[in-house]
This record gives structure tokens, C-alpha cells and sequence, in this order.
């Protein structure tokens, strides 16, 4: 057969293969779940422990009538012999060595759990992946059926069952399968059901990959980690089953030992002997509970997310983030809202802390709107949230700087001062206005209530000005509206509802991390419209966090590309399109399809933004930069001034800017 | 007329006439059908084989639905779509697992659409094992074959999808989708989860991976911007129906349907120079349920130019002198020049 893709392949491919480097975070280069499952499982010392007893109870399976000291029928001791070194437990009634027994009797416990599990297995992973996978009517009558199993409690079907069958182990054995099926098949379906929506088995079907196959490696590895689980935890409940079943003289029959008929036997003298009920009892109460504590620690192994948060990372309040040493500053720079002056914030991490946004420094004049500009990753959530000092801490920390607003440095306030300040001075709103707003109450409810809680204003008053706020952000029929709920409204209409809560106090400064990201563009052009007529009317400064050029280009009087936790270039919007002076700022431009041609390729930036742990010495883009030298890795890179008010962290920034007029010219 | 007359000249690759998909709204205990959703309502188009065309159209517009109903990965309501000279929506299912061999997908995010339990490279050879039947060493060269055409080093092949960047891996999806070496991909959304850099990256592996195989596309992107450099012809969808189609520089340089301007002049372009000096036409209010879309010409409730027939009568179809078929009753089916005043 020919071969059309690798025939059509342009010899020079080979050689232009990339070399990109993988993500080197700690999320990625670890070893597959299993592996990584196991590792974390080992780690777990209580059902690490639980574990070896299973271990243990396994050896005593196969190995249980070499260990005991005595045949476990033999009658020939005194009845209730009493413990000695001779019977280590005692004897029973009929003088046979309760050690004996025990030891002898686990198999039958452990058998019939295993046995009854395995099959259960068998039957019910098939009948679940099909009502799972297939659905429709096979999946309405499979549910109606074992809702109607489950209908009676375990015990009852299975003793249903074994008295129809009649006595004997392999009877109470099935008894006690038919009685667990219905709660895997449940958990095999629903697991099946979550997975068949699953894109990548979406992507097998558009392949056109056979359903038994798509069934046995797309859903099957995914179904088997909560199986596991379940499975460990109801082999204990199979024992329980097993050993209640021989109890009321179901399972297996005397002589041979059991736990189950030992308990049975010894139940008869319990007010003489109660050790000799004690013994079998505390047998099977470990066993249950050793496959219980094993079950719940797979779980946790198994799960993805961790259960408990890393080693030395506390989880601090909500509320405030703390500040390393900070000094009272209060020279506001002339003719700004807001100077942000070398903010530095960091991350408590098991590997120690983090730096996350390195000497950030920016101002805000009244009625101006910043940019702040950058990839997934570069910080400038962080540093938005930061201002407003709303990062958790731990495990967020600032070490540095200063955020001067309107006359006062925010870092060294107190939670209420700052508490002051937020909604009232500085308001925020955020990208995705379904979160941002409480489900459970009207958006006049919330309204009413950001209004009264900065100022002593009546009900009616708070719904009077409540509803010229949904009016100046354009939302018809405000009055009604306000009996509305979140959920009633569409997104652009919330977002316009979170703009009015945003401006409930006439703010100085609103700080809008990707207000329009969620949204869709025609009700982005209307959000995108509203923000600028308010900034006219207003004379509202904003702080715009985003990563969309276009609508920097649209709407910001300056901008702040931010790269790696640091500021690599701050200009006046028109010098910034005009004269990119930042490799990393020429590139992302570039990179734009609505700028180029429709013909031109566009500008790729190779590899990856690197992860905080792994920023580069010298300037953090030098890995990615076309024009590295080594100049640029040899140390920090200062932010320096350059052309017409322009800011701009590059070591060779001045000859770049010639070349490029040369090339140009 | 056909819109493969109209384009390219060349033979029609995928044909859909009609195509309809209602999904019923279920209610209740006894999940009794109370309505339908009209996802896509009677949609016609044609792409010739390779070339591409890009489907815009915002939330709820019907696109990936469209793009899903193309491969059949959900059952149409009605109406045909013929694959070269086979009816797709006829099909039976060993016939349709065939034919996918020719028909690919590459979805919108990455991360989803590869099993994070396998590796990359049992990803990429699931199409080769199942439909070219390829195995062991002759497999594991084709699959190393792939991982280069998408410019990525072929020894990443046993890696995980959670050890890759977006843009890689969804490059791997790219991978995975030409295996079989398919003469259609329907790509949905494939850059809107990545970042601007990465974004690029995967544009250009698509653009030159059209220019040398030959695949034609169907380009499912919110972005009109992407959409018009991957694509040959562009198709402008609202609540379900196609409402403008034609060449891409046409849509893009001179739009007919109000819809196609508005949502035009809605993307802010990255200059501020030409973006300030921009006239934007905002849309009042927001996009109808599409449970119970508008009458008519499902966008007068939101039309600048709407007139009394746009409420009663569905838009014809009309043909304008750069070949774009239109629905809108302001151009007259003769094919007269445009009677809306064109976008700023």
C-alpha cells in the first residue's frame, strides 16, 4: 500500500521537527496513576496496615492447617480447656482447639469473599457497561430490576436465596452474590454513563472505532479505579454476609470450621464462656474492618485530587492578604489614583515559596484606563487580586512594595479599613458573572444589599438608586428586573448587573479582571461600549486585566504586557501598536491572525511560558527570544525608559529599535 | 445554482440539503417531550473537495452541532448529506465506521478529547489499528510519521496528554485526525482554549497541512479573525440557519446580512488607530432561546433594517454579483447590488 501522508511529506520536515520543550511543572513527567496510586498508597500508614493484615489473612488461607497446632476436629482435649500453652485459645465445647479452628477456618471467610466478589464481578461489569453505554430501554429494565433486588435488604434476599438453595458453602456463596450485584452494576453504570459523554471516547467514535473496543480502552480503565474501591469495601461486607449466613446455620457445616459456626456453637455459652464468642467475633470484626480502612485508602490513592494539602502549605482565611514588613508610605506620585511600586508577591510551596509576580510597578491616573496584558500565566490576575489584597493567605504572600491609592498606602491597613476600601473606593468585577453572583438571591436583594452595607440609606432608597444603577448599565425594565434571579438573566445581562454593583458607590478605581472573556462577541461589543461610556461620564480610572488585544486596542489608554510575573513593556496604547519594542510584545502581535494577511503565516513564539519555578536568570523570555544573547542571561534586566514615555525591560532594546528602522528603510 | 458552482469549480466533497436537528426538551418524572431545541434548522452547503470552509456564528448559533451532524456523530432530524456518493445519514453502522476513515475531527479542547489513561502515541494509532488494520513495527513507523508531519519529535510518542502544552498536544489531535489520511476534518473550535502564541502555532500547522495534502476543511471557530485566514469560503450561521455564505474575502470585506456586519464590526480589530475610528454596529439586546426562535427571519428582533415581511415571511434565498448567498429579505433574489448600506 502506498503511503500518501509520509509520499506528500516534504523531505526538509524531518529536520524541521521541533524540539519543544515538554511541560516541566510537577503536574507533568510523573508516572501514570497506577504507578503514582501506589506510591501515595504506601505512604498511607493505617491502611498500609490493614493491608498486611490482609496479607496475613491471605498466608492463613492457603497456609492455615500447616500453622495450626492441632486438627481442628480433633476432640480429644477437655471442653473449654481454658488458654494454656497447649491451646493457645482455649477449646470449644466439643474440646477442639479454638486456635485451630480460627486458623483453619479463615479459608472459609476469605474463600467465600473472594468467590462471591469474583463473581459478582463477572456478572455485573458487563451488565453495567451495557445499560451504561447502550442506554434506552436495556438501560430503563437492567435498573428496574436491580432496584427491585435492592428493594430488600442484603441479608434478607441472601437468606431468601440460601434457604431455597438449601445449605452448604457454595449455596450461601451465591446467595451472597446475587445479593451484592445490584450495587456494583449501579456504580459500573453510572461510571459507564460519565465517561461515554467524554470527549475522547467521542473522538474514538469519530474514528470509528468498533463499540467493543471503545468499551474496553476508552471506558473499562476509567470504570476500574472506583470498582477497585468498591470492591475492597464490599468484600468485607460478603464476609459479614457470609459469616451471619452460617450463624443462622446457612454456610458451612459442621465439624469443619468456620467463623460464622464457631460463633454460632460458642453463642450457646456466652453468659458461661464468653471468651469463646469473643474469639470468632473479634476474627471477623478485623477482617471487615481491615478490608474497609484498605478500601478507603485506595480510594484516596486513587483519587486525583489530593486529600490533604501539601506538607508544610497551611490554607489561610479568605479576607486578607498578609504583607512582609511593610512601612507606611503615603506620597502619592503626582496625578495618579493608584502607584503600584515593586510588587512582590509569592506563593508558599512544598519546595519553599514562590515568587509569582516580581517588582511590578505601575500607576493609574484619575479617569485613565490600564491594560494589563499577557498570557495564561503571567501574573496579572494575581497581581489585580493583589491590589486588593485578596489573595489567600497562606499560601499567598506580598514581600514587597508599595500600592499607594489616592493618598493612602493600602499594604499596611487592617482587614476593616481595608474592608472599607473595597466596593467602596475600589470595586472589582470578574470574568465570569455566574459565579460572582449568589444564586439563591434576586439581583435586587444583592444590590440593595452592596448599597446599605457602605451606606445608611433606607430599603426603599437603596431600591430607588438600585434601579437607576440597572438603568445607566442599560438594562431595560430595571424596576422588574430586580425580582429576577442570576440564573434568569443571560450572560451579558449579569455581567451588566455586576458593572452596576461594581459602580454602587461611585468608585475611584474599578479594577475588571476579563470582564468580556466569557462572552460572546456582539454582547462583548455591547459590555465594551458600556465601559467606555462610563469612563467618559464618569471619569472612573480602570484597571483592565485581559489577554485580548483587540479589545486593549479598543478601549485602554495605556497598557502593561505583562511576561513571567514581571512588566516587559508599558506604553501608551497608540506607541505600543505602533512601536512594539519588547521581542515578546513584536511576537504576540505578530501572532495575531486579524492583523496579518490572510495569506501570511503568522508569528510562533517557541516552546512554552515556563512555570515560576523555572524562570530563566536574566530576562525571563530569553528562551523564547529570537534574539537572545548572553548579555541578556547574565543578570537581571532593569525596566528602562525608552522613546516616548515608553517603558521597557530588554537589554538590546535600543539596538533592536535601529535595526528595525533600518530593515524598514 | 450550487454553492461548489459558485465557488471553486470543483467537485462537491460533502453535499448537506436540509439538514435539521431538533433536540427534544424533556420534562418531568415521565420525561415527556415539552419542545425542541432547534439546533440547526434547514441548513444547505457544499464544500468542494479540498478546500475550507469556515463556519462562524456565536453561542447557540447551531455550528458544532452542524460540524457533529456532518460526521454523524448525531443523528440529523432530517435532510441529506452525501459524502462523495454516499448518503451518510443512510448508512449502517459498519458502512459509517468505514467511511470514517475519509471523514476526521479535531475538537476544541485538547485535553478533553485525548485519554488521559493512554499515551499520546496509542492516541495517534488508534485510527491506523482500527481502520488501516496497521500493526507492530509497520504501525509504530506510521505513527512516528505522524508525530513529524506535525512537527513534533517522535519520541514524545509514550508521553501522557498532561506532559504537553495545549498547543502541542492539540497538534497530537491534528496527528491523530490525518492518520488515516481523510479527505474531510471538521475542526471544532481547535485554537479557542489556547493562548495567543500557541494559538498561532496550531493556525499555521493546519494552513500548511491543507496546502500540502489536499484535506478540505470544515473550520468551526467563534472568531472571524482565525476563520478567515484558514478558510476559502466562510459560512455565517444565527440561531440554526446559515444566513450569509460565500468567498471568505467577500464575507469578510464586504458582508451582506446585517448579522454578518454586526458581527463584524463587534470583533475589535488590535490597532487602536483604525479600531477608534471604527463606526460599531451594537446589537440590541441579547441572542433569542433557540426553543422558540423569532419568526420570520429568525434575526429581526435584533436587525437594525428590519422591515414588517421580516417578522411573517423566512428570507429567500438570494446570489449577489460576488456569488454570496444571503437570506435577508433587503437583497433581492435577482442578484441586484446590496441594498444595505456596507460595513464601516
Amino acid at each position: 500500500m502506498t503511503d500518501p501522508i509520509v509520499a506528500l511529506e516534504p523531505p526538509e520536515l524531518s529536520s524541521a521537527v521541533t524540539t519543544d520543550e515538554l511541560r516541566s511543572d510537577e503536574l507533568a513527567n510523573t508516572p501514570t496513576s497506577w504507578r503514582r496510586a501506589v506510591k501515595r498508597f504506601v505512604g498511607m500508614p493505617v491502611p498500609m496496615a490493614a493491608f498486611l493484615y490482609i496479607v496475613l489473612l491471605l498466608i492463613l488461607t492457603f497456609f492455615g492447617h500447616l500453622i495450626a497446632n492441632h486438627d481442628p476436629i480433633d476432640q480429644t482435649a477437655h471442653r473449654f480447656a481454658g488458654l494454656s500453652g497447649n491451646h493457645w485459645l482455649g477449646t470449644d465445647d466439643l474440646g477442639r482447639d479454638t486456635f485451630s479452628r480460627l486458623v483453619v477456618g479463615t479459608q472459609v471467610s476469605i474463600r467465600s469473599g473472594f468467590q462471591a466478589i469474583l463473581q459478582v464481578l463477572i456478572i455485573a461489569m458487563p451488565i453495567g457497561l451495557l445499560a451504561g453505554y447502550v442506554g434506552g430501554k436495556i438501560d430503563l429494565v437492567i435498573l428496574r430490576v436491580m432496584d427491585a433486588i435492592n428493594s430488600f435488604p442484603g441479608l434478607v434476599s441472601a437468606l431468601a436465596i440460601a434457604s431455597v438453595l438449601g445449605p452448604g458453602l457454595n449455596n450461601t456463596i451465591i446467595a451472597i452474590t446475587f445479593a451484592l450485584i445490584p450495587g456494583l452494576v449501579r456504580l459500573v453504570r453510572a461510571q459507564t454513563l460519565a465517561l461515554r459523554e467524554e470527549t475522547y471516547v467521542e473522538a474514538s467514535r469519530a474514528i470509528g472505532t468498533p463499540i467493543p473496543t471503545i468499551l474496553r480502552k476508552r471506558i473499562v480503565p476509567g470504570v476500574l479505579s472506583p470498582v477497585i474501591v468498591a470492591t475492597s469495601l464490599q468484600l468485607g461486607y460478603a464476609i459479614l454476609l457470609e459469616a451471619s449466613l452460617t450463624f443462622l446455620g446457612m454456610g458451612a457445616q459442621p465439624p469443619n470450621p468456620s467463623w460464622g459456626n464457631m460463633l454460632q456453637r460458642a453463642f450457646v455459652f456466652i453468659f458461661t464462656e464468653p471468651l469463646q464468642v469473643f474469639i470468632p467475633a473479634v476474627a471477623i470484626a478485623l477482617a471487615i474492618l481491615s478490608f474497609n480502612l484498605f478500601g478507603d485508602g485506595l480510594r484516596d490513592a486513587l483519587s486525583q485530587i489530593e486529600v490533604k494539602p501539601p506538607k508544610g502549605v497551611k490554607r489561610g482565611r479568605l479576607g486578607l492578604t498578609s504583607v512582609k514588613d511593610a512601612t507606611p508610605e503615603t506620597t502619592q506620585p503626582a496625578g495618579t489614583i493608584l502607584a503600584v511600586q515593586g510588587l512582590t508577591v509569592e506563593f508558599a510551596t512544598p519546595a519553599g515559596p514562590l515568587t509569582v509576580v516580581t517588582d511590578v510597578t505601575f500607576d493609574v491616573k484619575p479617569g485613565e484606563i490600564v491594560g494589563l496584558v499577557g498570557e495564561s500565566g503571567c501574573g496579572k490576575s494575581v497581581t489585580s487580586s493583589a491590589i486588593m489584597r485578596l489573595i489567600a493567605s497562606p499560601p499567598g504572600r506580598i514581600t514587597s512594595g508599595r500600592v499607594l491609592f489616592d493618598g493612602r498606602d493600602l499594604l499596611p491597613l487592617p482587614f476593616a479599613e481595608m474592608r472599607k476600601i473595597r466596593g467602596n473606593d475600589i470595586a472589582m468585577v470578574f470574568q465570569d458573572p455566574m459565579s460572582s453572583l449568589n444564586p439563591a438571591f434576586t439581583i435586587g436583594n444583592q444590590l440593595v444589599e452592596a448599597i446599605q452595607l457602605h451606606r445608611e440609606v433606607s430599603k426603599a432608597d437603596a431600591e430607588t438608586r438600585a434601579t437607576e444603577l440597572l438603568d445607566l448599565v442599560g438594562i431595560p425594565d430595571a424596576r422588574s428586573r430586580l425580582k429576577e434571579y442570576p440564573h434568569h438573566l443571560s450572560g451579558g445581562m449579569r455581567q451588566r448587573v455586576l458593572i452596576a454593583m461594581a459602580l454602587v458607590n461611585d468608585p475611584k478605581l474599578v479594577i475588571a479582571d476579563e470582564p468580556t472573556t466569557a462572552l460572546d462577541v456582539t454582547v462583548q461589543a455591547q459590555i465594551l461600549e458600556l465601559l467606555k461610556k462610563l469612563q467618559r461620564e464618569f471619569h472612573m480610572a480602570m484597571i483592565l486585566v485581559t489577554h485580548d488585544l483587540g479589545v486593549v486596542a479598543d478601549i485602554c489608554d495605556r497598557v502593561a504586557v505583562m511576561y513571567a510575573g514581571e512588566i516587559v513593556e508599558q506604553a501608551s496604547v497608540h506607541e505600543l501598536f505602533a512601536n512594539p519594542r519588547h521581542p515578546y510584545t513584536k511576537a504576540l502581535l505578530g501572532a495575531i491572525p486579524q492583523l496579518a494577511g490572510s495569506e501570511d503565516r503568522l508569528t510562533t513564539i517557541p516552546g512554552v511560558v515556563p512555570v515560576p519555578s523555572l524562570w530563566p536568570k536574566g530576562c525571563r523570555f530569553s528562551t523564547r527570544c529570537e534574539f537572545v544573547t548572553d548579555q541578556c542571561t547574565a543578570g537581571p534586566v532593569p525596566l528602562e525608559a525608552a522613546g516616548a514615555g515608553q517603558l521597557v525591560r530588554c537589554v538590546r532594546h535600543d539596538e533592536l529599535a535601529a535595526q528595525g528602522a533600518k530593515v524598514e528603510a | 445554482m450550487t454553492a461548489a458552482q459558485v465557488g471553486t469549480g470543483q467537485l462537491p466533497l460533502v453535499q448537506m440539503t436540509g439538514v435539521t436537528k431538533h433536540f427534544p426538551i424533556q420534562r418531568g418524572v415521565m420525561r415527556r417531550t415539552v419542545g425542541h431545541v432547534r439546533a440547526v434548522d434547514g441548513v444547505d452547503m457544499t464544500i468542494p473537495s479540498g478546500s475550507s470552509m469556515g463556519l462562524v456564528g456565536e453561542s447557540g448559533s447551531g455550528k458544532s452541532t452542524l460540524g457533529r451532524l456532518m460526521l454523524r456523530l448525531i443523528e440529523p432530524t432530517s435532510g441529506t448529506i452525501m459524502f462523495e456518493d454516499s448518503d451518510v445519514t443512510r448508512l449502517k453502522a459498519r458502512s459509517l465506521r468505514r467511511i470514517r476513515r475519509h471523514m476526521q475531527m479535531v475538537f476544541q479542547d485538547p485535553y478533553s478529547s485525548m485519554d488521559p489513561r493512554s499515551s499520546v502515541g496509542d492516541s495517534v494509532a488508534e485510527p491506523l489499528r482500527t481502520q488501516l488494520g496497521l500493526r507492530g513495527r509497520e504501525l509504530d513507523e506510521r505513527v512516528a510519521d505522524l508525530f513529524r508531519l506535525v512537527r513534533l519529535s517522535p519520541t514524545y510518542r509514550g508521553r501522557y496528554p498532561n506532559e504537553f502544552s495545549g498547543g502541542q498536544l492539540q497538534r497530537i489531535a491534528v496527528a491523530r485526525a490525518l492518520a488515516t489520511n481523510p479527505k474531510l476534518v471538521v475542526c471544532d473550535e481547535p485554537v479557542s482554549s489556547l493562548d495567543v502564541s500557541t494559538k498561532a502555532e496550531v493556525i499555521n500547522l493546519l494552513a500548511d497541512l491543507q496546502d500540502e495534502l489536499g484535506i478540505a476543511y470544515l473550520f468551526i471557530a467563534h472568531d472571524l479573525g482565525v476563520v478567515r485566514h484558514v478558510s476559502d469560503r466562510i459560512g455565517v450561521m444565527y440561531l440554526g440557519r446559515l444566513v450569509e455564505e460565500g468567498d471568505a474575502e467577500a464575507v469578510y470585506s464586504s458582508p451582506k446580512h446585517p448579522y454578518t456586519q454586526a458581527l463584524l464590526s463587534a470583533i475589535p480589530v488590535p490597532d487602536p488607530v483604525v479600531q477608534r475610528s471604527r463606526t460599531r454596529i451594537v446589537l440590541e439586546g441579547d441572542l433569542p432561546s433557540p426553543a422558540n426562535p423569532p419568526s420570520g427571519c429568525h434575526f429581526h428582533t435584533r436587525c437594525p433594517y428590519v422591515m414588517d415581511v421580516c417578522r411573517a415571511v423566512d428570507p429567500p434565498l438570494a446570489v449577489t454579483s460576488d456569488g454570496t448567498r444571503v437570506f435577508c429579505h433587503l437583497i433581492p433574489p435577482t442578484g441586484a447590488e446590496v441594498l444595505v448600506p456596507p460595513a464601516p
